[in-house]
């Protein structure tokens, strides 16, 4: 049976325009993605930036921080009870000197909060500043890990990686020497570190340094987070030609997850950089049944915005359902702001309205 | 022709959705059994059908009819599978089970035709393409609905043997779809766009065989072939337009292709036997090799090429051509099924005369089916377990009116299958499914001499 028909189509050319572009442009994952109801989903990507309806405190998804003045960037996103079944959070992020603008180096990490792990407040609390000598007046890239209200704050700085640590959550103390300073592969001081608190107690590391003339990514061990036993090779290099990463490996972000199966998971996400000059945030991972195993990378952007956006310094959250993932990127392919997105995976996920709306 | 239309570039994107989204599959009397006395009985019937399922189960039982028997029914499949303790949403299969056997001589030669369909009630057809890593109940999920028909016919050139063949049919679509004119972005209702969509709905066929010899008369064995095969779906669609952005007009063109094989239906070599142990009671088994190792990925190869002529610092970035699926071979494996089926005919309901008035059969069936599918370890996301089905059923046979009315119930379980993850960068991650399938049904016949 074969029928054929000519007929004027009566479909809306703005849904064609939408369509297109979405066809064309976003690598993110699409909504109502076709399949079973309840997709088994390791909740580690892809992710969807969030839209209109589900970020609160009048901000304009999926943009979680838009601050231009002080150039709030270099998300670390921190769990307060570390209970993934409570969304309070506190985010930590680098920021400029006033009117400073994007390019110019961060000089201090302030604080935001946000009841519902997304929607944060906008009285930032600045929680360190550059101050010692070996910073170079430069205090970026914030990881911190909470201990009751103790912290422990990592951040990039000229030196290398430094350490804060604070006993009630407030005020800060940096010491005055970095943690590490140098590492015996690459070409420079490590930067962008990302620290994470393994089930067994010990602490990895995880930082960005230059190898070659390429961005790689090295890995460091510790029992007790102050003294770090950097590995001798990097964790994760840059991918073959054509790959997503063949450029570069750049700004780790690790968070530890737990699968349905219950095998416990280490994640590292990271800035990868095509041939093109395309970056996009992908991640590899190992199981922590064998913490010293290599990363097996997952060769699939778990985030990866149209144009050249640049996304950079992931930090990812696990709750319950769901987690999600800050990017500092541009805001457009030519603009020099920078913001910061936020997306959730899975996807078809419906979050909890906004709190406060 | 070409006239003032709202239409959209998008509209072939949604035609290529719709395409990709009818859902069609195969084919449900392979996963729920075709009338109720057979699958009441498990499907263990190759040695002991002479209905209208015997179209399916054993094409040589029609030459044992006598005269012409229709039979009607109506089954209901509730399925309930699940993933990580959560209800997944497939859906369910219920539809209308016709068919008549026949039977006469021609030179002497008992003979017999049989026509045997399934007609569902929720479209004729329907297919899903997604992804490899798409996670899906593949055996029943998408190969649950389509419409079947099979007609058959059988000869017993000896008293102790009947033979028996034919086709059966399958729908298959062949799309395209083609867009071309002028499409304006910010003033919908100025655009121009000439849709054309052209599809063929033809039928794939494969073949059935069987043979029945009767040992003794109460014992018979059973030998039957059914054939493989798949539908194979095409989409192509083109569009050729210039896209109207307020002031400029962008040339584009969009070319895709999409091909699909669906409703993958293995060859199956059943050998069966039937042993009257009592006038009352007889047990049959049978015993079934299906060739999943030939199972083919019903993967969608994609390919979509976008072309257009944009203006320098137009904010808007085309992507590359589509990359290539690379399809991951499913690896599936044959499997053993065994099957076992005991009818038994309460006595009693008889005349003065002691001729019965009603008979009543009661009926149980058992099968195993081994799940073919490989654990799931790597990126792909065929999701299947073991299968258990238990079946009851009875009827009720009106000698004098020669009309017969048989029930069934049968419940199939799918025990906990866990699948763990080889890469821990796996996004889908591990997960344990589990499963239930409820089918109850109801099949009236009437024999005509």
């Amino acid at each position: 049976m074969t029928s054929r028909r000519v007929w004027p189509a009566r479909l809306g050319v703005r849904f064609g325009a939408l369509a297109m572009v979405a066809a064309a442009g976003c690598a993110t994952l699409a909504d109502g993605a076709p399949g079973l109801d309840n997709p088994p989903s390791a909740r580690a990507g892809p992710f969807r930036l969030l839209g209109p309806g589900e970020l609160g405190q009048g901000r304009a998804a999926p943009f979680a921080m838009d601050v231009q003045k002080t150039s709030l960037r270099d998300p670390c996103i921190l769990d307060i009870d570390g209970d993934p079944s409570t969304l309070e959070v506190e985010g930590y992020f680098a920021a400029s000197d006033e009117d400073a603008g994007a390019d110019a180096n961060p000089t201090s990490i302030v604080r935001v909060g946000a009841l519902d792990g997304r929607s944060f407040d906008r009285m930032p609390v600045t929680m360190l500043t550059a101050t010692e000598a070996w910073e170079g007046g430069t205090v970026g890239a914030p990881s911190v890990i909470a201990d009751g209200a103790r912290r422990r704050l990592y951040y990039s700085a000229a030196g290398g990686i430094g350490l804060a640590e604070s006993e009630d959550g407030q005020s800060f103390t940096s010491r005055d020497a970095p943690v590490i300073a140098s590492v015996p592969w690459a070409d420079g001081p490590p930067r962008s570190p990302s620290v994470v608190t393994l089930p067994n107690g010990s602490y990895r590391l995880f930082f960005e340094a230059t190898q070659g003339g390429a961005a790689a990514i090295g890995e460091a061990k510790s029992t007790d987070g102050i003294a770090w036993d950097v590995l001798e090779e990097p964790a994760l290099t840059h991918g073959p030609s054509g790959s997503l990463d063949a450029s570069g490996v750049a700004s780790p972000a690790a968070t530890v997850a737990t699968s349905a199966e219950g095998r416990k998971i280490l994640y590292v996400y990271y800035s990868g950089k095509g041939d093109d000059g395309k970056r996009s945030i992908t991640l590899a991972a190992r199981f922590l049944a064998e913490p010293d195993a290599p990363l097996e990378k997952g060769n699939k952007s778990v985030y990866s915005p149209s144009g050249a956006l640049e996304p950079r310094e992931p930090s990812v959250i696990r709750f319950e359902d769901f987690t999600f993932l800050f990017t500092a990127q541009k805001r457009t392919k030519s603009s020099s702001d920078v913001v910061v997105t936020v997306g959730v995976s899975p996807g078809t996920i419906e979050l909890p309205a906004p709190d406060p709306p | 022709m070409s006239r003032r239309v709202a239409g959209s570039l998008a509209t072939a994107v949604a035609l290529a959705a719709t395409f990709m989204s009818l859902r069609a599959s195969a084919h449900e009397p392979g996963a729920f059994g075709i009338g109720s006395r057979s699958t009441a009985m498990g499907g263990a019937v190759a040695a002991d059908v002479k209905d209208f399922s015997a179209s399916y189960y054993n094409p040589a039982g029609l030459a044992e009819q006598e005269g012409v028997r229709l039979g009607l029914g109506y089954f209901y499949a509730d399925q309930n599978f699940t993933i990580n303790g959560k209800d997944v949403g497939v859906k369910g299969s219920h539809g209308i089970m016709f068919g008549l056997a026949a039977g006469g001589k021609v030179f002497g030669i008992p003979f017999g035709i049989g026509i045997a369909t399934h007609i569902p009630d929720e479209g004729l057809s329907r297919i899903t393409a997604l992804r490899q890593d798409v996670p899906r109940w593949e055996l029943y999920d998408s190969r649950t609905t389509v419409l079947y028909l099979s007609a058959n016919l059988a000869l017993r050139p000896f008293d102790w043997l009947e033979v028996g063949g034919g086709l059966s049919f399958l729908a298959a679509t062949h799309g395209r779809f083609a867009i071309s004119g002028r499409a304006d972005l910010f003033s919908p209702y100025d655009s121009q766009l000439r849709h054309e969509v052209d599809t063929d709905l033809s039928s794939v066929r494969y073949p059935q065989l069987g043979a029945l010899i009767h040992l003794s008369d109460t014992a018979s064995v059973a030998l039957v072939y059914r054939g493989q095969t798949s539908l194979d779906l095409a989409l192509d669609g083109d569009i050729s337009a210039q896209a109207a952005v307020g002031g400029l007009e962008v040339p584009l063109t969009y070319e895709l292709t999409a091909r699909t094989i669906q409703a993958f239906l293995p060859q199956q070599v059943v050998v069966g036997a039937s042993w009257h142990v009592l006038p009352s009671l007889k047990i049959n088994a049978d015993v079934a090799w299906v060739n999943w190792g030939a199972y083919e990925s019903p993967t969608a190869k994609t390919t979509a090429i976008l072309e257009a002529d944009v203006p320098p610092n137009f904010p808007v970035e085309l992507p590359g051509p589509l990359k290539p699926t690379k399809v991951i071979p499913p690896a599936f494996s044959d499997r053993i099924v065994p099957r076992l089926g005991l009818e038994w005919y309460i006595p009693g309901f008889t005349d003065s005369d002691g001729d019965p008035v009603v008979k009543v059969p009661v009926r149980v069936g058992y099968s195993y089916e081994r799940t073919p599918v490989p654990p799931q370890t790597g990126e792909t996301n065929f999701i299947d377990a073991d299968r258990h089905t238990m079946s009851v059923g009875a009827g009720i046979e009106v000698p004098v009116a020669h009309v017969t009315f048989d029930m069934h119930a049968a419940v199939s379980v799918f025990p906990e299958r866990t699948m763990l993850k080889q890469s821990a960068a796996n996004l889908v991650g591990d997960y344990h499914v589990s499963g239930q399938q409820v089918n109850v049904g109801g099949t009236l016949g009437g024999v005509f001499q």
